[in-house]
C-alpha cells in the first residue's frame, strides 16, 4: 500500500470506530447470505450516505466518489471485514450505473438521488418461472396504451421485493425479430394497482425472495430506461458491471475467519482441532491457494480495460470457491450444525446460544451458499459464455 | 431406474420391504411431514404408533425378547424408505440406539422399557457425543462414580437426538481412565425425568428435536449399567452409522430420480435441459456416485448379517462413501433444480439438510478414512 492509502485505510478504519455500532456490527457478523437484516442494512446506508460513501463507485458528480481502484478494494474490504452489514445492493451496485449510462436528465434527477439517500428501496424483476437460465425467453408482456405500459405476468427470486418501494424490470413489448430485440428495461413503484407479491421461505427458513405478480398494472411510459425494444442491451451493461465489481477475495477472507474460528475450537481426534489436524489444514490450504490464485486474477480484471471473460472466470472460481469454504466451516462445527436458531441469529436477542457462539452462521450460510452459483447467470451459462466467447467452441 | 435388485431377499424380507414402501407412499407426504418438522417443539409425531402397529418398532429385537429377529438386511429395507421419505420419526434413537442398548441389559431393563419400545409408548435417545469434541469417538468426560447404590454421573451430552420426546435415555459416561481413552466408558440407562438431568431442548435444520443434556449429581441403580466394554459402544455406534447410511442411499437416490425427472421436463432455450449433455453427464456422475454407495451397502450388510471378519471395515468403507456421494448428488440436485430447490417448498433442500446432518453422525468421513486404514493394518497382520 502506498502512504496515501495507509492514510484512507485508517481513516475509514476511524470512521468504522465512531459509527459502526455494536448492534450493526452484530447484522453484519450474522450474515448467513448476502443480505443483512434488513432495518440494520437501511441505517447502516443512511449512516454511509452522510458521510458521501454510500455509492462510491458512482462518478463523483453524481454523488459517487474519485477514489482509485485501490481505494474502493480497501473501503470494501475494511468495512466486511469489519463487520459492517450489506447495504441492498439492488438499487446502488445494480440500478445506479444503469441510469447513470442510460436515463434521462430528469431520470437521473429523480431517481438517483433517492437511491443514493436509501429513500428507494429497489428490486429487481427479471427471473420468471418459465425464465431463468434463458432469461431471454422471457414472457412479462408490457403493452402500450397511451402514455402507460399495461405489464401482466410475474417475475420471481426477487429479492427483497417484499421490503423494496420500487422494482426494476424486463418486459416484452414486442415478440418480433429475436428474444432479444423485444425487450425494454422498465421501473414501476411496488405500490402500483395490479402488482402484487408473495413470499418465498428459503431453505433457511427464512424470506428473501418473491415472486411479483403483475395483473394490468399501469406503468408510465417515462417509466422506460433506454429506448423501447432496447432494453438487453441495458440488462447486459448491468450484468458486465455486476460481475466485475464484485471482490469474491474479500468474501473469501471473511469466510476464512470463520473457518479458522470454529476449526481452533472444534476437536478432530485425539486432542488435535481441526486447524492442526494435517488432513483438514492441508484441506484449508487447497482452498488458500485457489483463494490467493482468484485476488491475483480479480486484480488482472481491474487493471484491464476489457476483462472480457476474466469475470466470468471471477464469478465461477470465486462462488465456487465459497461453497467450498463454507464447507469447512460446517464440516469443523461436526454436530453442532444440529441446531435450528433463527432467534440468535436477531440483531436483538439477548438469550442463550446452543453450542458454540460463533456458529450460529454456519449451516445457514453453508445451506445458502449453494444458491451462488445459480443466481446472476448459473455456473452453467457461465461456462457457456467462456466456451464461446474464449475457447471459440460451438 | 429400478431399485436395487442385485440383492436377494426372503419372502418375509421382501413383503417388508412392499409393505414399508406402500405404507409411506400412501400416508407419508411431504406436506404433512412439513408440518410435523415445522410444528410444536413437544408434539408427538403422528405416524410413531401405526409404526408400533406395523410391528416395525420390534423389528430388530430378539423373539425371546418380543421381536421379530430382524438383522442388518430388514433395518437396511427400512432405512432406505425412510430415507426416499425424509421420515422424522425417531426410530434410529428409538429402537437402534437406546433399544439396542437396553437388549443387552439385564432382565430387569429390558422388562422395565423394551415392551414399551415395541408398542410405542416409550422413545428413547442416545447421548454420547460432548459440545466441542463432537467428532472425537470416544471423547467422554461425563463421569460415572460408584456409589453405595449403584452410580452418579455428573457431565453434559451436546446434541441428544430425540433428546426432548425421549422417555428413557442411554448415556455414555466414563468410569476410568483419560477423557479420551477407548476404555472405561459404560453406557447407562436412565430415565429421561430423574432428578439432576435438565435439558434445553430444540428443533434442528433437518426438522428433528434434540436437546442439550447436562446430568448434575444423578443417582441411578447399580443395574441401569449396561457394559463397559469398548466393542458394546461400537456396537452401537457402528449400528447407527448402518442405519443412516441405509437411509442415506434412500435419500439419495430419492434426489437422483427427481433431478432427472427434473430435467426431462424442465425446458429452457426451446428444449428439455436435460438435453444438454453437461446435465446428462452430471447426472450420469450422481448415478454412478449413488450405485457405488449402493454396493458397498450390499456388501456391509451381507458382512455384518454373517459376522465377518471385514465388517467393521466395509463399514467404514461404506459411511465414507457414502459421505462423498451424498456431497455429489446434493450438489448436484440443487444446482440441476436451480432456485426453485433452494426453496422450503421443495423436497429437494430437504434431503440437502438431512444428507449434511448425517455426514456428522457416527464418524465423519475422515474418521472413517482413517479407521479403514486401522482395521485394514489389522487384517493384514491376522
Amino acid at each position: 500500500m502506498t502512504e496515501e492509502e495507509i492514510t484512507f485505510q485508517t481513516e475509514v478504519r476511524q470512521f468504522l470506530v465512531e459509527y459502526l455500532s455494536a448492534d450493526l456490527k452484530r447484522s453484519g457478523r450474522n450474515m448467513t447470505s448476502v443480505f443483512a437484516d434488513y432495518d440494520c442494512a437501511l441505517r447502516w446506508h443512511k449512516i454511509l450516505h452522510k458521510q458521501g460513501w454510500a455509492a462510491p463507485e458512482w462518478p463523483e458528480e453524481h454523488g459517487g466518489t474519485n477514489w482509485t481502484q485501490n481505494q474502493r478494494q480497501i473501503f470494501q474490504r475494511e468495512l466486511k471485514l469489519g463487520g459492517a452489514p450489506a447495504i441492498m445492493a439492488l438499487g446502488i451496485q445494480m440500478l445506479g450505473p444503469i441510469i447513470i449510462k442510460y436515463g434521462t436528465e430528469e431520470q437521473k434527477h429523480h431517481y438517483l438521488p433517492r437511491m443514493l439517500a436509501g429513500d428507494d428501496i429497489w428490486c429487481q424483476g427479471y427471473s420468471e418461472p418459465g425464465a431463468g437460465s434463458d432469461l431471454a425467453s422471457l414472457a412479462t408482456r408490457a403493452e402500450r396504451d397511451g402514455d402507460h405500459y399495461v405489464v401482466n405476468g410475474s417475475k420471481i427470486w426477487t429479492s427483497f421485493a417484499h421490503r423494496a418501494n420500487k422494482i426494476f424490470c424486463l418486459v416484452r413489448t414486442s415478440t418480433e425479430g429475436r428474444p432479444q430485440a423485444g425487450i425494454s428495461f422498465l421501473l414501476a413503484d411496488m405500490d402500483t394497482q395490479g402488482i402484487s407479491l408473495s413470499e418465498i421461505i428459503g431453505l433457511d427458513g427464512t424470506v428473501e425472495q418473491c415472486q411479483v405478480f403483475f395483473s394490468d398494472a399501469r406503468i408510465p411510459v417515462t417509466n422506460l430506461i433506454g429506448e423501447e425494444n432496447q432494453g438487453w442491451n441495458v440488462a447486459k451493461y448491468l450484468l458486465e458491471f455486476e460481475r466485475g465489481g464484485h471482490n469474491y477475495s474479500i468474501d473469501h477472507q471473511k469466510l476464512f475467519a470463520k473457518v479458522r474460528a470454529i476449526a481452533g475450537q472444534q476437536y478432530a481426534h485425539n486432542g488435535i482441532c481441526y486447524l492442526e489436524e494435517p488432513a483438514f489444514s492441508a484441506d484449508l490450504a487447497e482452498l488458500e491457494i485457489d483463494a490467493l490464485a482468484l485476488e491475483y486474477t480479480e486484480q488482472r480484471i481491474k487493471a484491464s480495460d476489457a476483462p472480457g471473460s476474466l469475470t466470468s472466470v471471477a464469478k465461477l472460481a470465486g462462488t465456487e470457491l465459497s461453497q467450498k469454504i463454507s464447507a469447512l466451516s460446517s464440516d469443523a462445527l461436526g454436530a453442532h450444525n444440529a441446531p435450528l436458531q433463527h432467534a440468535a441469529l436477531e440483531v436483538d436477542y439477548s438469550g442463550k446460544v446452543v453450542g458454540p457462539e460463533n456458529a450460529i452462521t454456519t449451516f445457514a450460510e453453508y445451506v445458502n451458499m449453494r444458491a451462488a452459483t445459480i443466481y446472476g447467470g448459473s455456473a452453467e451459462i457461465q461456462r457457456n459464455i467462456i466456451s464461446r466467447a474464449v475457447l471459440g467452441l460451438r | 431406474m429400478q431399485a436395487d435388485t442385485t440383492r436377494n431377499l426372503n419372502d418375509e424380507q421382501q413383503m417388508l420391504a412392499d409393505s414399508v414402501s406402500k405404507y409411506l407412499t400412501d400416508t407419508y407426504s411431504f406436506d404433512a411431514r412439513r408440518s410435523t418438522a415445522n410444528g410444536d417443539l413437544l408434539a408427538p409425531h403422528p405416524q410413531w404408533q401405526q409404526f408400533a402397529n406395523m410391528g416395525w418398532l420390534g423389528l430388530p429385537f430378539d423373539d425371546c425378547d418380543g421381536g421379530f429377529n430382524g438383522g442388518p438386511t430388514e433395518i437396511s429395507l427400512l432405512f432406505q424408505a425412510f430415507g426416499k421419505h425424509l421420515v422424522l420419526e425417531p426410530y434410529l434413537e428409538t429402537v437402534v440406539l437406546a433399544g439396542g442398548v437396553i437388549a443387552r441389559g439385564q432382565a430387569v431393563l429390558k422388562q422395565r422399557y423394551l415392551d414399551g419400545i415395541m408398542s410405542g409408548d416409550i422413545q428413547g435417545a442416545f447421548g454420547h457425543g460432548e459440545a466441542g469434541h463432537s467428532a472425537e469417538r470416544y471423547y467422554v468426560s461425563t463421569s460415572a462414580l460408584k456409589t453405595d447404590h449403584g452410580w452418579q454421573l455428573n457431565g453434559t451430552k451436546a446434541v441428544v437426538a430425540n433428546g426432548p420426546l425421549a422417555d428413557v435415555l442411554v448415556i455414555s459416561a466414563r468410569i476410568e481412565g483419560d477423557v479420551r481413552s477407548s476404555q472405561g466408558i459404560g453406557l447407562f440407562v436412565i430415565d429421561r425425568h430423574a432428578a439432576g438431568i435438565a435439558a434445553t431442548d430444540y428443533v434442528t435444520v433437518d426438522g428433528r428435536r434434540a436437546s442439550e443434556i447436562s446430568l448434575n449429581h444423578v443417582e441411578i441403580a447399580a443395574d441401569a449399567l449396561v457394559s463397559t466394554a469398548t466393542d458394546e459402544l461400537n456396537r452401537v455406534l457402528d449400528r447407527g452409522c448402518f442405519a443412516v447410511c441405509a437411509e442415506a442411499i434412500g435419500a439419495m437416490q430419492a434426489l437422483l430420480s427427481a433431478t432427472v425427472e427434473y430435467c426431462q421436463q424442465r425446458r429452457q432455450f426451446g428444449q428439455p435441459i436435460g438435453s444438454f449433455q453437461a446435465l446428462q453427464h452430471r447426472m450420469v456422475d450422481m448415478y454412478i456416485a449413488l450405485e457405488l454407495a449402493r454396493s458397498l451397502l450390499g456388501a456391509t450388510t451381507d458382512a455384518l448379517t454373517n459376522n465377518d471378519e471385514n465388517s467393521g471395515l466395509l463399514l467404514s468403507a461404506l459411511k465414507y462413501r457414502v459421505d462423498k456421494s451424498a456431497r455429489l448428488i446434493s450438489y448436484g440436485a440443487l444446482q440441476l433444480h436451480g432456485g426453485i430447490a433452494m426453496t422450503d417448498e421443495l423436497n429437494i433442500g430437504h434431503y440437502f439438510k438431512r444428507l449434511t446432518l448425517v455426514e456428522k453422525q457416527f464418524g465423519t468421513a475422515q474418521y472413517h478414512l482413517q479407521r479403514f486404514k486401522e482395521l485394514q493394518l489389522q487384517l493384514q497382520k491376522n
